[in-house]
């Protein structure tokens, strides 16, 4: 140290003891340690992971493997009705196409309601449905689709009558156009109509 | 070692009181007046941080963090049983220097210590906290309840008070010799 420069005092005294160390009597750490609390044990974070995966797991199981097997009626039901209001908006889209006294009427897109049995199915096939009511044809012997140059393009004999009573015919190979529907009864008569099939 | 201590590993509390104490006790004993209010300030300060260690985000110095925890015990403590120190409305911007000559220079931490041990109450602290702590004026203000004024005035008479005692130990000497 140059003892000829002067220095500020607040200088002089930290540069002195800013570090300086005093042992403290023994007693202090005697009292300290009797009050250090008790830590909770801290989980690993091996244990947080593990416990995630093992709910994931359990619920997965429960998600897939169980549930869906054994799903709830009423689960069904509303998945059923879900189907029935996409499949309702597309009827009405249709219908509007067809004379408002007719009783037939076209569906686009498959009903869940008439094949309740593979909803797989109605996911799949884009088929198109043609229905007819069974009151008002209820000896139905023969329909017939026949295009615009008299060609008899779809022939169903005998169709039958389905649990809503309807006759549903799958008219999915149809090429989109306007038919002559000729309906042909047991008691010998006679239905026709053209129809835009979309 | 912090870990070891929350896993309540008695010997790595032992340790970590060990490692920091004694630069905690060199603080107290600046705070204090008498040794055996440092002891009781020490004490206090390691029961509170034993107390906030699962608190401690291992984002800054952990001995800093300490640090902090030591002033304001200290602070309470030196508030809480020491008589109300005088305010003082004079503030003088005076330049308090010494030269640091021989017998200065020899001076001993203990020495140095008692010289700021035996300043009053309220310039100690002051004292304490900017030169050594680095608070600002304001801050020192706002946790003595004083005003910046004050604190300003406390540091400077503080400052005056340190210089004639190193004056005083210079003109000893000589006179001894």
């Amino acid at each position: 140290m140059n003892t000829n420069d002067s220095i500020d005092v607040t200088s002089f005294f930290t540069d002195k003891l800013n570090h300086a160390s005093v042992e403290p009597p023994a007693s202090i750490w005697e009292n300290v340690k009797n009050e250090i609390p008790t830590y909770p044990k801290k989980i690993g974070n091996w244990y947080i992971y593990l416990s995630a995966i093992m709910v994931i797991a359990v619920f997965t199981w429960f998600g897939i493997v169980k549930t869906k097997p054994n799903q709830p009626i009423i689960a069904k039901q509303i998945q059923q009705k879900t189907g029935t209001v996409d499949f309702s908006r597309k009827v009405i889209n249709h219908v509007s196409n067809v004379s408002t006294n007719s009783t037939v009427m076209y569906q686009k897109k498959n009903n869940p309601t008439m094949f309740p049995s593979s909803i797989k199915k109605q996911e799949k096939v884009e088929t198109s449905l043609y229905q007819l009511e069974a009151s008002v044809y209820p000896s139905l012997a023969k329909v017939e689709f026949i295009d615009s140059t008299n060609t008899t393009i779809k022939s169903v004999s005998n169709p039958v009558v389905n649990e809503f009573g309807y006759y549903v015919i799958d008219i999915s190979s149809l090429k989109h156009g306007k038919y002559t529907i000729h309906i042909l009864c047991k008691d010998g008569k006679k239905y026709s109509k053209q129809e835009n099939l979309r | 070692m912090i870990e070891s201590c929350l896993r309540n590993d008695k010997a790595a509390q032992k340790l970590l009181y060990d490692r920091f104490a004694p630069k905690m006790y060199a603080v107290c004993l600046r705070y204090a007046s008498k040794r055996v209010e440092a002891d009781d300030i020490l004490q206090e300060s390691f029961i509170k941080i034993f107390h906030h260690l699962p608190h401690f985000r291992f984002d800054g110095s952990f001995e800093g963090w300490i640090r902090k925890i030591v002033a304001r015990v200290a602070i309470d403590h030196i508030q809480k049983y020491a008589s109300r120190w005088e305010e003082l409305d004079e503030y003088t911007s005076e330049d308090y220097s010494i030269v640091p000559d021989e017998a200065i220079s020899n001076l001993s931490v203990q020495e140095l210590q008692s010289m700021i041990q035996e300043l009053p109450e309220g310039k100690r602290m002051v004292f304490n906290l900017y030169a050594f702590e680095g608070y600002s004026h304001k801050e020192i203000a706002e946790m003595l309840g004083i005003s910046v004024m004050t604190s300003k005035a406390q540091y400077s008479k503080a400052k005056k008070m340190l210089q004639d005692k190193l004056l005083n130990v210079n003109k000893m000497r000589y006179e001894y010799k």
